[in-house]
């Protein structure tokens, strides 16, 4: 994977690759020519992944990461930018999303296990579903396949017949993920698969995930606001803080060697490593309005390292490929 | 994280009890409701075999025979003014008016409903179209809307029924619509366009079945009136036309002759009181049966104390230890003649200043535990069993409700996880803190304003004075978890309890109200008892600390020995579970299996199932807690061992 300056060219191997993707939300005009208030969700990522890779996708909520992940399988168009995969382009601006093409080559596990399966359908039901209309298979394939899938992800294939409120969270997930496995896709984008399940069942679901990149080769796009989880799972890390990537690295030297001051807030913001919680946090500085951001650095206003420059100019991600940070004063 | 809050732990206690049971079950269990559906079986069969039964031509006109008395031989109802047996007319009419409101029904129900789907699920344009238009229709008076569209079309049956089809369709659309627009934002349907279904597919698969439930109990409510509908239309002459017999059109016929010949206008009148009665009774049943929110309880209120058993009110034997001493504390949800036990017995102390942590995953009847503590557990279903909370040398569960009320919020105060659904969002925060010292000193308005906002400045609130005007809703989560404390520390409290305060914030936004919280806690002596589920987050602020695993403390002791050096094996892989931020293992430790149900609890050790030490005797009897030293103890035979 190469963090990339942004609007340069993608190179043509199989992998995934974002560039200048920008999402708002709202914006336009009102009947009366008003113009109505817009979010600026995303603004200009650009990012790869290499196949077989994991990258790690960190930031607080309202960062944008959940919005990057939904445009990359396709649930939301980008307003404009690129996404391709293996050198095709997966979404462009201004063309139409084939859901079913994107389906079956690039999948999503959501977040909340119990609330992404139909209430009122068994779990037979729900992983049908993109055997048929994704893999267009008969009768007895769609037997022998579900069969394979549940033995997958640890399930017994009895369960195949319950309805999701018989599951517990954790095997829950696993259903989760059997069914972005069923369409036998190369890429994997996960949401935040784990942080609805308590610690002894998430690292049941870590190790799975693990498992089944070795297995398949799965190249997996990790979304997660726990930096412990991403340190254990992550081969590379993107932090993004307010729909920007502020910085970019392999996770051992992104851990070790954070540059961006906001990547060394968050390090240093986890509890319980015997340091004094959030020092040098401008605790009292409001957050930025997505409505209205700043000119300059979206951080300035709680970094510490803040200086006029970085108040009247937004820094681009600037470096080389092992680590890039978008930092007028990054920490040597 | 885990999320974990009292109230989803009993919607999921009785969501999984109620959906073993059938929606029949409960209808029939509903007397009011079985005994409308019986009525109204009773006419539907009787409508259905009068074709065979041996009754006159209910058209056939016998002057001579003209308004004979009910209860006469060969017309058991009478005749009406043409001679026409009534009985006769009277069945005949009630399939016919039973036909109609059933149908128009089905008709109205079926626009109504594609409407309300296509609507709720595309949004937007679609969606203001379609409702303007069915805006449109609801400007109308719903009766002329009908009488006009008669008018239009012309009298006869069939009208009537087209008529009051279409003034029918806006209920069934602007319920489903509602459904339909929260479903359409369910992440179940992003995973069907994701499985490669299309809209009309998802419309069908996956919204339709959800939706279902809510068009049955708008059918089952409004098919009653439908048929009152019916008759008024045909009591006006412009449904049911001569001589073909409808209920309204009978109605309309007696009249003229309510004072000589009563009878025929009350027999069909009492007929259509019974109809719509029965399917009215019956359509409530429905709705009851099938609403979710009734399912989950929300329509009972619970009592402004948890109830507690005799044994629990029992006055303090002893001197206690610390600011609060609770001892074998057990509390249980009653349900559905099943017993859920939440909390068994732990045993715990806070001193002054101190910190207490209490660990444990979701379902380990933490939370329970600290909601026990003050009464706070809904009731039904909650109940405490036994034990005893002492407070300065009194049982705070034998207290009365006024002393209760009394602590609650003032000398022992609460914290909860989500500050949004804490606060009230119609009333200002400054409001909100003045109301909560009002409750527990008599000042007046203006110096409590005044202390709000200094408690607002002391929980570090930029701005205070000016944010003191603001609506919860205007904050961000960590500006109302602020808000939370300082409304927490408004009557100096010497303990505060505080149930995963920052699960919900992001990490620096939690790393801000950790240091607060500890900063607060050194200035002000207060003690802290402290429910979580995270290590870190307890090594960060906590002295000690108790783990729990279903219901029961299964270790307890100084927060760094536990964590260096921990007894108990669930303490010890629970610990390893967790991802460590400054190193990466090439494999999780992972605890296989699940806890178990507390309906269901086993008799010896509650880990054994899950344990890697577990032998025949673990399972043998309750495993009592092991003193490692004075501070440190857990419940595991293998406790000195481990350490």
């Amino acid at each position: 994977m190469t963090a990339q300056p942004t609007g340069s060219t993608v190179q043509a191997s199989n992998h995934l690759a974002v560039s200048d993707l920008v999402k708002q939300f709202g914006g336009g005009r009102s009947l009366l020519g008003r113009e109505l208030p817009a979010v600026h969700a995303v603004r200009k990522l650009a990012f790869h992944v290499e196949a077989g890779e994991i990258l790690g996708i960190v930031g607080e909520s309202g960062c944008g990461k959940s919005t990057v992940a939904r445009m990359l399988v396709g649930l939301d168009a980008p307003t404009s930018g690129r996404i391709e995969l293996g050198g095709r382009p997966l979404a462009e601006s201004g063309k139409p999303i084939h859901q079913r093409a994107l389906a079956n080559r690039i999948q999503y596990v959501f977040q909340d296990p119990l609330s992404s399966l139909n209430p009122r359908k068994t779990i037979r039901q729900t992983l049908t579903a993109p055997l048929v209309y994704l893999k267009h298979m008969n009768k007895e394939q769609i037997e022998t396949r579900l069969k394979e899938l549940m033995e997958q992800v640890n399930l017994r294939p009895e369960f195949l017949s319950r309805y999701p409120h018989e599951f517990s969270g954790g095997q829950a997930q696993r259903i989760g993920v059997a069914r972005a496995l069923a369409a036998e896709p190369e890429v994997l984008v996960l949401d935040e698969p784990v942080s609805a399940l308590d610690v002894s069942v998430q690292a049941q679901v870590l190790n799975l995930l693990q498992d089944l990149r070795k297995r398949f080769n799965l190249t997996y796009v990790f979304i997660s606001h726990d930096l412990g989880v991403v340190r254990n799972l992550c081969d590379r890390v993107a932090v993004m803080y307010l729909g920007r990537i502020v910085e970019t690295a392999a996770t051992d030297t992104l851990f070790s060697n954070p540059q961006h001051h906001y990547t060394r807030l968050l390090l240093d913001s986890v509890p319980g490593t015997g340091k004094q919680l959030g020092v040098g946090d401008q605790a009292n500085a409001e957050l930025p309005d997505p409505l209205n951001p700043p000119v300059g650095c979206a951080f300035a206003a709680r970094c510490p390292a803040a200086t006029d420059l970085c108040r009247q100019a937004d820094p681009e991600l600037e470096g080389t490929d092992a680590h890039a940070v978008a930092c007028y004063h990054p920490e040597k | 994280m885990t999320t974990n809050s009292q109230t989803p732990l009993l919607s999921r206690l009785l969501g999984r009890q109620h959906s073993r049971t059938s929606p029949l079950a409960l209808l029939v269990r509903n007397r009011l409701a079985a005994a409308g559906l019986v009525v109204l079986c009773l006419v539907v069969i009787i409508a259905l075999i009068t074709p065979w039964l041996p009754l006159p031509d209910p058209n056939a006109t016998q002057p001579s025979d003209r308004l004979i008395s009910p209860f006469t031989a060969g017309h058991w109802l009478g005749t009406d003014q043409l001679g026409r047996d009534i009985l006769s007319r009277l069945l005949w009419g009630t399939r016919v008016s039973l036909v109609v409101g059933i149908a128009a029904t089905l008709v109205a129900a079926f626009v109504g409903s594609t409407i309300g789907i296509m609507a709720g699920y595309f949004g937007k344009r679609v969606d203001s179209m379609l409702m303007r238009g069915i805006d449109m229709m609801m400007a109308f008076p719903y009766i002329l809307l009908a009488l006009a569209i008669v008018a239009v079309l012309g009298p006869g049956l069939l009208n009537a029924l087209y008529a009051i089809a279409i003034v029918n369709i806006p209920f069934f659309a602007r319920n489903v619509r509602g459904v339909a627009v929260t479903l359409r934002n369910r992440e179940f349907v992003d995973a069907a366009r994701l499985s490669g279904k299309n809209h009309f597919l998802i419309l069908v698969t996956e919204i339709l079945p959800n939706v279902l439930p809510v068009i049955v109990i708008t059918m089952s409510t409004t098919v009653g009136w439908m048929i009152l509908e019916t008759a008024g239309l045909s009591f006006l002459g412009l449904g049911a036309q001569p001589p073909q017999a409808d209920l309204g059109s009978m109605l309309g016929e007696g009249r003229r002759l309510i004072s000589t010949a009563p009878f025929v206008s009350t027999v069909p009148g009492v007929m259509i009181f019974i109809l719509v009665m029965s399917i009215n009774l019956l359509g409530d049943g429905i709705r009851d049966a099938l609403d979710p929110r009734l399912k989950a309880g929300a329509l009972r209120r619970p009592a402004a104390r948890t109830r507690t058993s005799a044994e629990a009110r029992q006055a303090v034997q002893y001197k206690q230890k610390g600011v609060l001493d609770v001892r074998s504390l057990r509390t249980e949800f009653h349900l559905d003649n099943q017993v859920h036990r939440a909390v068994n017995g732990p045993t715990f102390s806070i001193e002054a200043g101190e910190c207490l942590g209490i660990i444990g995953e979701s379902g380990s009847g933490k939370s329970v535990t600290a909601m026990s503590l003050l009464g706070l557990v809904a009731s039904p279903p909650g109940m405490i069993m036994g034990g005893q909370v002492n407070y300065r040398d009194t049982n705070l569960l034998g207290i009365s409700d006024n002393d209760l009320r009394r602590y609650r919020g003032g000398e022992l105060a609460y914290i909860f996880q989500d500050p949004l659904s804490t606060l009230h969002p119609l009333f200002t925060v400054g409001d909100q803190l003045v109301e909560a010292m009002r409750a527990h000193y008599a000042i007046s308005y203006t110096d409590a304003w005044k202390k709000a906002v200094a408690l607002l400045e002391e929980v570090r609130i930029p701005n205070a004075t000016k944010r003191a005007h603001s609506y919860p809703h205007q904050l961000s989560g960590g500006m109302r978890q602020r808000v939370s404390i300082a409304m927490a520390l408004a009557n100096e409290p010497k303990l505060i309890i505080a149930d995963e305060p920052t699960t919900a914030l992001d990490v620096t936004v939690q790393a801000q109200i950790l240091a607060l919280l500890n900063r607060l806690r050194d200035d002000k002596g207060a003690s802290l008892m402290f429910i979580t589920h995270d290590f870190g987050v307890v090594r960060q602020v906590c002295h000690r600390a108790a783990v729990m695993y279903a219901g029961e403390i299964v270790e307890i002791g100084p927060v760094e020995e536990i964590l260096a050096q921990p007894a108990h094996p669930y303490t010890r892989r629970l610990i390893s579970c967790v991802p460590d931020v400054g190193r990466k293992t090439d494999k999780l430790e992972e605890i296989p299996g699940l806890p178990p149900q507390v309906n269901n609890l086993p008799e010896g050790c509650k880990f054994a199932d899950r344990c890697d030490l577990v032998t025949d005797q673990c399972r043998q009897a309750p495993i009592e807690l092991e003193t490692l030293n004075e501070q440190h103890q857990a419940r595991c035979i293998f406790a000195k061992e481990m350490v």
